[in-house]
């Protein structure tokens, strides 16, 4: 019991962390009803500045933060290179030019840093901490604190502020929007680089936590991510938050269970389970209309 | 407010719709838009807004070029529109569109005294001020929308087909309200399919016809046309 417990704890951690790279998703989902494929990728080459930050040694939280902030200006820049020309189009076009930026982004990467698998410098101290007979690591509380703290915050600048309402009805209805008034250019431009920000955030934890960045972890938590997103009910804040705690969790149950071998076929697993059962997600709602 | 039109050719990929039309609409105007479907009604007031680029012509609003203006950087210069099919934020609350309405506005207290001014007016608006606004009634959210609209203090409103979809009951309500708006002293272009009850609200009405203004006079004198009485209200 005490050992599952223990567990649990690694399964928010690492949870929290796909909640916050498939906000990054939602966000823009919840907008545009786009998929932002190159979402992944934003994040990767974000992990890699901050390895590069910290390598020219920058204090750790600014190089964090910056990195976060390169994340953002990355996904302002990939809205307006390859999503802003053909927002208007059928809705395969802008997937593809996602995806040419995803691949751009990724060559790019692999220019600059190589290919192979880099170690991340563990910035959180590790030590055991108990509570009530059960072992902790330090690391996983860290991880889930931050990821909360950043998870509420955003909730609060997008439910409570003027700003959030703005955005909000630009995703209920763009030319409505536009009529009174609203900069929906902008908007837009600001939700992309709130999903950049905090994907970077998830994507220096998931760096930390499994101490390797690399090319191909774009893919990797763009699976996972889109997992956790769709899983929650995709377009949904709270179900993107959700979606990743519960994705999380699962993986870590399929670890201790069958064998860690089987920890990225979850992912998997759920989107082909979430396809069939339930499309819209545990969270997706609708609202009807009276006439 | 002068909104002046001149020679505007409009349309929508190889179909030209307004072609070569110009009218002048004044400070307390209250304008009817009249023309069978495909005239140019909902087209003016596109190009007016912003919505549609115009191939040529111009567009001033006292005496600025306003032609190639974004809908949204229109709103804080007066010129708002209420679009076709109320377009009511469907999950924010009846506050929050009113609020919405406001947003290019920063004065916080002739924000507040607006919205209880709207309740004032509105009492059912102000009994579902809380509930979400696309689970009110079509008329109810017609209501909101113009309401909305008149949050940012428009110095020229476009209204286009307030009447869609809603029940003979409710078409009289939203146009009542849009008649009371007369002392105002905002200008109002409508498009409405429902020429006998647009007449009743506005003064002036300016008939469209190939792209272009084939007449304008009072309502009243219209009223009392023979060929426009036989081609729009039936005898």
């Amino acid at each position: 019991m005490v050992y599952y417990l223990e567990q649990l704890s690694n399964g928010l951690a690492i949870g929290s962390i796909y909640a916050l790279i498939a906000l990054g998703y939602s966000l823009v989902y919840s907008i545009l009803n786009l998929i932002n494929f190159a979402h992944g990728y934003v994040i990767m080459v974000g992990a890699f500045v901050a390895l590069q930050l910290l390598a020219l040694g920058v204090h750790p939280a600014l190089a964090v933060l910056l990195a976060c902030c390169s994340g953002a200006l990355i996904a302002m820049l990939v809205e307006r290179i390859a999503y802003r020309p053909v927002r208007h189009a059928n809705r395969v076009i802008p997937m593809i030019s996602a995806l040419g930026a995803g691949l751009v982004l990724s060559a790019a990467a692999q220019l600059i840093w190589g290919p192979e698998v880099r170690s991340f410098p563990q910035l959180i101290p590790r030590f055991p901490v108990e509570i009530g007979g059960i072992n902790l690591s330090s690391q996983s509380l860290v991880i889930l604190a931050i990821s909360v703290v950043l998870v509420v915050a955003s909730s609060w600048f997008l439910h409570r502020t003027r700003f959030g309402l703005a955005a909000q009805c630009v995703r209920q209805d763009m030319v409505a929007a536009q009529l009174m008034g609203i900069p929906v250019n902008t908007v837009i431009v600001a939700i992309y680089a709130l999903g950049g920000f905090l994907g970077v955030a998830g994507s220096i934890l998931f760096a930390m936590y499994f101490n390797a960045v690399f090319i191909q972890m774009g893919l990797l938590a763009t699976t996972k991510a889109w997992a956790a997103a769709m899983l929650g009910g995709i377009g949904s804040f709270q179900g993107a938050f959700w979606g990743g705690i519960l994705l999380g969790l699962a993986e870590t149950l399929a670890v201790i269970t069958v064998g860690s071998a089987y920890r990225d076929g979850v992912s998997m697993a759920i989107i082909v389970g979430v396809l069939l059962l339930r499309p819209a997600g545990l969270f997706g709602t609708t609202i009807k209309e009276r006439s | 407010m002068t909104l002046e039109i001149e020679n505007l050719r409009a349309g929508y990929g190889d179909r030209v719709i307004l072609d070569g039309l110009s009218m002048r609409i004044d400070t307390g105007d209250r304008i009817s838009l009249i023309g069978h479907n495909g005239a140019g009604k909902s087209t003016i007031i596109k190009a007016i807004t912003g919505q549609i680029r115009p191939r040529s012509g111009a567009i001033r609003f006292d005496g600025q070029p306003i032609t190639r203006m974004d809908t949204a950087d229109l709103v804080p210069l007066g010129i708002v529109q209420v679009p076709p099919g109320r377009r009511v934020f469907p999950r924010l609350s009846v506050e929050q569109n009113l609020r919405m309405g406001a947003y290019t506005r920063k004065d916080r207290t002739g924000i507040a005294a607006d919205i209880a001014a709207t309740y004032d007016r509105f009492p059912v608006l102000a009994r579902k001020r809380a509930h979400a606004a696309g689970t009110m009634s079509g008329g109810e959210q017609q209501m909101l929308a113009i309401a909305r609209a008149l949050m940012s203090r428009p110095r020229l409103l476009l209204v286009d087909e307030p009447s869609l979809g809603l029940s003979p009951l409710m078409v009289e309500q939203v146009f009542e309200f849009l008649g009371g708006l007369k002392d105002s002293g905002v200008s109002i272009v409508l498009a409405e399919q429902n020429v006998r009850m647009a007449l009743k609200v506005t003064d002036r009405a300016v008939v469209l016809s190939q792209g272009a203004v084939r007449s304008d006079m009072s309502a009243a004198a219209l009223l009392q046309d023979a060929e426009f009485r036989r081609t729009y209200l039936g005898g």
